[in-house]
Parts: C-alpha cells; sequence; structure tokens
C-alpha cells in the first residue's frame, strides 16, 4: 500500500485517529508520519537494545537485592587495567578487559548462576584438550599452587552447595580437608 | 561464491546447515570495547601474517577482505550470509574479516571480541567442523595468548559467551512439525535441554515457513562435546518427527503445495522477501520428495540467501529502491527457478 499522503512511499505506520467517538484510520509513509506527528518513530532495534538495557540492569541489580555487603562491595570495585567500575560494566554487560573478570569477580558469581546456571568453566582450555571433566583433578596440567588450588576447591564447593549438588559438594569438602591436614604437617 | 552449499553429497533436507563459532579474547590486549587503535593495529599485524598458515591447516584458499572498503550493502550481503554478525556489520572503528572462497570459514578480528571464529557446512556435523576449525583456534592462541582461566574459561566480552566461547547452530527445516498446534510446547520443552528454537525469518504479523534455528543458550558448565552432543541429539529428534510427518502427508496436498509454490516462482512478476522465502521452503519440499529435480549448480537454500535485499544489490551491483528490489527478486527466482523440472 502506498502512503495517503504523498502518495510515493511504502505505507509503513498506521495512524488511528478518534474523532467524535468514530474512528479513523490512515496509513502512511514513514517520513509523512514523522513530519504530521511531530514524533520520530522509535526503529524497533533501538526498542529491543532499550529492553536488552532493562533486562540486564534488572539481573545485575536483582542478583545483589539482597545481599547489602555485596552491593556496597560491587560499587566499590574498579578494573586496575582497563579503569572500567562495576557500574560501567552493569549498565552495558560489556567487560573491558581480561583483568576486568577478576576485579569483578566477587560479584560476578550470582550474575554468571543467574545467566549461565552456573559460575565455573568446564571445557577446555588454550594448551589442553578438552576431557571429560574428572571432579577429582579439577586441575589437569596447569600449575596451580597450593593455596590456589584450595580456594578452586573452595569456590567449587560453594557452588555445588548452592546448586544441592550433594555429592559433588561431599567430594570437594573432602578434598579441602585433605588438603588442609597436608599442609599442617 | 558460496560453494559450500553446492556439494549435496551429504545434503540433509531437513538438518540444512551445521554451524560453529567460537569467541576467543587475547590476554595482552584490552577487549575491543576499550582497545584503542594502537591496541587494533597490533592484533591486525600480529595474526594477518598467519593467513598462509591458516590455509595449510584447513586446506582452503583464505583472503583478507578489503572489508574497510566495503559499501553497507556488501556489509549487509556479508551478514545475510552469516558470514558476519550484526555488530561487525555495522561497526564503526576498523575491523578485519577474514573468509575462506567457499565462505564455510570466517574469522572477525577486533569486532565485539577480539576473534569470533567461524565454520559452517551444509547437513548434520557439527563435531566435524568443530574438529577442523581447533587448529585455528590453537594457531591463534599460540601466537598471542587468549584470556582464559581455569575457573572463568575463555573470558569473553559478555558472561552470555564465557566459558566455552562456543555457539553451535543448525539450520533447520521444518514445514509440518512447525505447522502442528503444539509446536510452541515442543519448543518450550526444548528449551529445558538449554537449547533455543527461534525463527531463521520472520516478519511482524506473518506465518512462519518452517525455517528455524537452534543453538545451544548456555557456553559455561558444559564442555564443548557436551554441547554439541545436546544440539545433535535434539536436531535429530525434531528432524526424525518432520519426516515422519512428511511421509504421512496427503501426497495429493503435497504435490498441490509444492507446485502452487512452483508456478508462482516461476512467473511472478515481484516478489515480497517473505513470499519469497514462503515458496522456496516448499520448493525444498518438492525437492526432497522427488516431485522437483534441479538440474542447476545451487540449492534452494542459496536462493533463500540470495533473495535477501543486500545480497540482490550485489548481486547487480547496484542500489535499488523497495519497489526495484521486489522486481530483481522475481527476475532472480525466475532465472533459477526455470532450470527445475517438474515431474
Amino acid at each position: 500500500m502506498l502512503c495517503e499522503k504523498c502518495g510515493k512511499r511504502d505505507a509503513r505506520v498506521k495512524i488511528t485517529r478518534i474523532i467524535n467517538g468514530v474512528s479513523e484510520t490512515h496509513h502512511y509513509c514513514r517520513e509523512c508520519a514523522e513530519e504530521m506527528t511531530g514524533k520520530t518513530e522509535i526503529k524497533s532495534n533501538e526498542w529491543s537494545q532499550a529492553v536488552f538495557k532493562l533486562l540486564r540492569e534488572m539481573f545485575m541489580q536483582a542478583s545483589h537485592e539482597n545481599n547489602k555487603e555485596l552491593q556496597e562491595k560491587a560499587a566499590g570495585l574498579t578494573c586496575p587495567v582497563c579503569g572500567r567500575t562495576y557500574q560501567e560494566f552493569a549498565e552495558n554487560g560489556v567487560f573491558g578487559c581480561s583483568a576486568c573478570y577478576e576485579a569483578f569477580e566477587p560479584v560476578l558469581n550470582d550474575a554468571l548462576i543467574s545467566m549461565q546456571g552456573t559460575a565455573s568453566h568446564q571445557g577446555k582450555g588454550p594448551q589442553k584438550d578438552e576431557k571429560d571433566t574428572d571432579p577429582g583433578d579439577p586441575f589437569h596440567e596447569e600449575a596451580v599452587s597450593p593455596e590456589e588450588e584450595l580456594e578452586i576447591l573452595e569456590a567449587r564447593l560453594q557452588e555445588a552447595v548452592r546448586e544441592e549438588r550433594n555429592e559433588d559438594a561431599a567430594h570437594y569438602r573432602d578434598e579441602i580437608l585433605s588438603r588442609r591436614d597436608k599442609s599442617d604437617g | 561464491m558460496v560453494e559450500w552449499w553446492y556439494s549435496k553429497k551429504s545434503a540433509d533436507d531437513v538438518i540444512l546447515v551445521s554451524r560453529i563459532r567460537l569467541l576467543r579474547n587475547f590476554s595482552e590486549y584490552r577487549f575491543p570495547d576499550t582497545m584503542n587503535d594502537d591496541d587494533r593495529e597490533e592484533i591486525r599485524e600480529r595474526i594477518l601474517p598467519l593467513i598462509p598458515d591458516m590455509q595449510d591447516r584447513l586446506g582452503m584458499g583464505i583472503r583478507h577482505l578489503p572489508y574497510e572498503r566495503f559499501s553497507p550493502e556488501e556489509r549487509l550481503a556479508l551478514q545475510e550470509r552469516q558470514l558476519i554478525n550484526k555488530a561487525a556489520q555495522g561497526a564503526e572503528k576498523r575491523i578485519e574479516v577474514l573468509a575462506s572462497q567457499d565462505e564455510a570459514f570466517s574469522l572477525t578480528l577486533n569486532s565485539t571480541d577480539h576473534v569470533r571464529l567461524l565454520y559452517s557446512r551444509y547437513g548434520n556435523r557439527l563435531s566435524e567442523l568443530y574438529q577442523k576449525i581447533q587448529p585455528i583456534d590453537r594457531m591463534l592462541g599460540d601466537t598471542v595468548p587468549y584470556a582464559w582461566s581455569e575457573r572463568f574459561g575463555y573470558k569473553t566480552s559478555t558472561i552470555a559467551n564465557v566459558g566455552t566461547g562456543m555457539r553451535a547452530y543448525f539450520v533447520m527445516h521444518l514445514p509440518f512439525l512447525s505447522g502442528t498446534k503444539n509446536f510452541s510446547q515442543v519448543t518450550e520443552e526444548i528449551g529445558r535441554y538449554g537449547v533455543v528454537v527461534r525463527n531463521a525469518i520472520t516478519e511482524a504479523g506473518k506465518r512462519s515457513m518452517g525455517l528455524y534455528v537452534i543453538y545451544n543458550h548456555r557456553s559455561m558448565g558444559l564442555t564443548e562435546n557436551n554441547i554439541m552432543d545436546i544440539l545433535t541429539n535434539v536436531a535429530g529428534r525434531l528432524a526424525g518427527q518432520e519426516r515422519e510427518m512428511q511421509g504421512h502427508a496427503d501426497r495429493v496436498r503435497m504435490r498441490d503445495r509444492v507446485l502452487r509454490s512452483y508456478g508462482i516462482l516461476r512467473y511472478a512478476q515481484r516478489m515480497d522477501f517473505f513470499e519469497s522465502i514462503v515458496h522456496l521452503s516448499n520448493l525444498l519440499l518438492g525437492v526432497s520428495h522427488g516431485i522437483l529435480t534441479t538440474s542447476g549448480d545451487f540449492s534452494i537454500y542459496e536462493l533463500m540467501l540470495g533473495v535477501q535485499p543486500g545480497n540482490l544489490q550485489v548481486y547487480h551491483k547496484s542500489l535499488f529502491d523497495e519497489e526495484t528490489i521486489r522486481i530483481k527478486r522475481a527476475d532472480y527466482l525466475r532465472y533459477f527457478i526455470s532450470t527445475i523440472d517438474a515431474d
């Protein structure tokens, strides 16, 4: 259908007017509709971007809403390498550099779980091919210090508890205990 | 141009295309959102010399496209053929696009993530594609170390892709299954397995023509093999159901549906994009049931990509208004459809 006003371009906008209880419908092209209503049509991709932004903010906030301590912690975080603040990250959902992950780590857990359903990686790494991950050896051939090992295990334990994977949780708990025993001598 | 669709050896008329996408970033550089032009230049200088090596490992020719000189239509055409994504199509900063001659493989540098690797082929073959792209992935990571950690896996620009950085896709043709009343329940059920089912082509207020894309929603907490297994499994079940329904379909109605579309495409003088896809979908059905025979060296899926506005304009090397695009689309279709025979 062609625009009712200019009769040249395709009619893309439907305008319904209600005058004295009688409704009239007209079809205009974008340009004529903008001219008559003074409104610039919001393009569909702008709409969807606005919705994405709202959703992102919602989930970044929701994940910390019930945890004031975490919320305060998040507000003060800044990446030491690229200078991106957590606030900026929460607004557009984009990391500034590799170090952002570690900088925001304390508050990333909930965001990851709400988006990915988990907060830890299971697939391959650059130096190794994928193996079926055995929870008994979460470190593969990577050289990790005993302290880091404990940290990783504790993170996995917490995650397993949160996800109610009781068997895995018990496994990680035992690993942590046995490592602590070893380091105690 | 798009030779990988020509090979009909492993052609499958329900699972049309398999595609693997990997996102990677380099740890030494800031991510594209915050990086400066010097970083862009440096990455370019370190990665582009690898092209001969990439060609060896993939066993095919790779071109570095002069993307910065491409017109908006040429960029749109690449996006329509799924060689680059929308972010790269609209990129304001300089990005690099590498593509194999047959367009099965592409590498986008410095767009949303430093590296976007893509490998697509006709048919049901995800793990084969993943194996083929491995040497390239390894080579890039050996040249400039990837941003990766034990906990997070591959660090991507957004948490939507973190972990494996992998998305595995199938393009599926489900004209009968998608026409059933409970298809939305089926897609909901599939959602429980973390697999997204999306219309490949949509237009407001119009019914789908049965072309779908399915892909993994989660990129973390699953291994690469897990992702491919789940997806292959889901696609296999959908395809099985679709084939069964096609097999039980009323022959006269099926022929009517196919041949009506054939007649329209063969003689129409102007054609909307959406309408052309509806008819091409019916042609695809006709080819797989022997109602139509193609003698030309092209596939119906290729025509579906070719009738998009960017590709039509690039094909004719001109800019058209909307009405001219409709006319050129009908011309393009008549030309190819005339080489298809009805039984």
